[in-house]
């Protein structure tokens, strides 16, 4: 409990951080009501648009108002449509957490086989080819990843449709260019973890005991490799909903990353900055949510 | 890894011949707009939109790529490896803030993070270089500090503590024995920025129009792959990838040179 909550404090502290640099750069920026009001605003005009927003306190009294709205999620409007920002983000939150979902589900499909498959044939061809698949992958952009498959995919067999959303088909191919990256590195770091495990001595028992080498694979080695996943994969859901910015511009796919790109092309501050907090806001809680998983996945781990 | 390297210092010689190979890789010839690659020997790998000779662009990009990674890694290591220092020599309230620094740093996306900030910036080389490079820090002082902690209790750290050695002394001892350690570090960052560098460009917040990118050129190469015209995206992309490859495959064995623990690890019969 009391581990439960200090990891609680530092997440708000993070945020806390986060929020206050947010600030501070914004002041860096200069003087928001020169773009706020009209051009030939007279000087009442000014005055009148630098109360509503509160910007005629003083320096500590603007950050506690912005703190406090932080806290709120109340960013202000955008400047564009006139609705609240984190509104605006968070309509489009379901279309990215499906795909983001979708995405890393097909990485664990392609990448825990793949890895299994690779760390019980060390060595041998298989191993070599899929280490070296795995590591092309990685080093290819994103976006390189993905005009290869809509070239392949989308113009050269016409099988699948390359921009949008609607139907499941949209899916596969913006699904499959977050996956092929993120189902390298599972495949590696399986590969890496079940070798590790595979030298233990608990295996040397159960090979001893004459179990099936299936069962200790999928059994009992498995199962410890994969523990360390737990972290990878929330960090990376995490990083990802906030970070498919190519993906989904790419493919037009209409979640929240492509408002957020759109928001920065048009300097529409208020939708940028509660990006930012959103992304942050998951980042904390998604790293203290895969902290709280390992104390019900592993009994080894006791903290504090 | 012999290979490797070989196709790596290939490319940096492309690289650094470019200018004198094509001084001008703008030079438009509207008679022979988007020819596809392998057809003329003037232009191996075909022709942009505009007539450009894209081999010309390719490693004029090239230089680009390699420019930025280099200068973005040097910058996060001049920026984290002090802070490293001085979170794991000192410890303490220092330690404290330095380390809940980095994880806030890493709390946000680095694409996402340089995505803002060069939109107000305003992109450029100039920028783009100190955005990504001061971006980097944190993992250098992260693992810094985790060196450190390690040396700091060594032998001959204790040694000199116990000959009245003072920080800078001991500095001095310890900075040799993880040198080795950074320099690899750097390696590792060098091709992530080269990535990153490319995603920047390719969403149009990157080095600017003047400087030749190659994630700029898939970018305007995307809306003609529809109609099949798939070199002028495609073979930048690849471009990235052949570099990012060599460098990591490179950087990886020297890792496995450098850590007796991965070096002694047999393969499982």
């Amino acid at each position: 409990m009391a581990f439960l909550f200090s990891r609680v404090i530092q997440s708000l502290f993070v945020l806390w951080l986060v929020v206050s640099l947010t600030f501070v750069g914004l002041q860096l920026t200069g003087d928001p009501i020169g773009f706020l009001s009209a051009e030939d605003a007279t000087p009442l005009e000014r005055e009148t648009l630098r109360r509503a927003y509160g910007l005629e306190q003083p320096f500590f009294g603007q950050y506690l108002l912005f703190l406090f709205n932080a806290s709120q999620g109340n960013l202000g409007n955008s400047m564009y449509s006139a609705r609240p920002a984190m509104q605006i983000l968070l309509e489009r939150l379901p279309a990215t957490l499906q795909l983001v979902s979708l995405g890393l589900g097909l990485a664990l499909l392609i990448g825990i086989p793949l890895g299994v498959w690779s760390a019980t044939r060390v060595g041998s061809r298989w191993d070599t080819i899929i280490l070296n698949l795995s590591s092309m992958i990685l080093s290819a952009p994103t976006f390189w990843i993905g005009m290869l498959l809509i070239y392949v995919f989308a113009v050269q067999w016409r099988l699948l449709p390359s921009q949008g959303s609607g139907t499941i088909w949209h899916l596969i191919l913006p699904s499959l260019t977050l996956a092929l990256p993120r189902a390298a590195v599972y495949t590696q770091l399986l590969r890496l973890y079940l070798l590790e495990v595979l030298s233990q001595d608990f295996i040397c028992t159960a090979r001893a005991k004459g179990m099936l080498e299936r069962q200790i694979v999928y059994h009992h080695a498995l199962r410890n490799a994969l523990v360390p996943f737990v972290t990878v994969l929330g960090l990376q859901f995490a990083g990802l909903l906030s970070g498919a910015v190519i993906t989904e511009s790419l493919f037009a796919y209409p979640g929240m990353n492509r408002v957020a790109l759109d928001a920065l092309t048009r300097l529409d501050t208020p939708v940028i900055l509660s990006f930012v907090l959103l992304s942050a806001f998951f980042y904390a809680s998604i790293n203290l949510l895969t902290d709280v998983a390992y104390l019900l996945i592993d009994p080894r781990v006791r903290y504090g | 890894m012999a290979r490797k390297v070989a196709v790596l210092l290939c490319l940096m010689g492309l690289a650094l011949l470019a200018p004198v190979l094509y001084p001008n890789p703008n030079a438009q010839n509207l008679l022979e707009t988007l020819r596809p690659p392998f057809q003329a020997l003037a232009t191996p790998l075909g022709t942009d939109e505009l007539g450009r000779n894209l081999f010309a662009l390719l490693l004029h990009g090239l230089g680009t790529s390699l420019l930025v990674g280099m200068v973005c890694s040097l910058v996060s290591a001049l920026i984290g490896v002090p802070l490293g220092l001085l979170a794991g020599l000192r410890g303490g309230w220092l330690e404290q803030v330095i380390m809940r620094a980095t994880e806030v740093q890493m709390a946000l996306p680095n694409v996402l993070l340089a995505l803002v900030s060069l939109t107000f910036l305003g992109s450029g080389l100039l920028n783009l270089i100190v955005v990504i490079g001061v971006f980097g820090w944190a993992g250098f002082a992260r693992y810094t500090r985790a060196t450190v902690l390690v040396q700091r209790e060594l032998e001959y750290v204790l040694s000199a503590k116990a000959l009245g050695a003072n920080q800078w002394r001991i500095l001095r001892h310890v900075l040799p024995n993880i040198g080795s350690g950074i320099l690899l570090q750097i390696s590792l960052d060098f091709p992530q920025n080269v990535l990153l560098e490319a995603s920047l460009s390719f969403l149009g917040v990157g080095v600017g129009v003047d400087t030749p990118s190659l994630g700029a050129m898939v970018s305007r190469g995307y809306s003609y792959l529809f109609s099949g015209i798939w070199w002028l995206s495609l073979l930048p992309g690849a471009l990235i990838m052949i570099l990012v490859l060599c460098i990591t495959g490179i950087s990886e064995s020297l890792r496995q040179q450098l850590d007796p623990r991965i070096r002694q690890r047999k393969p499982q019969p």
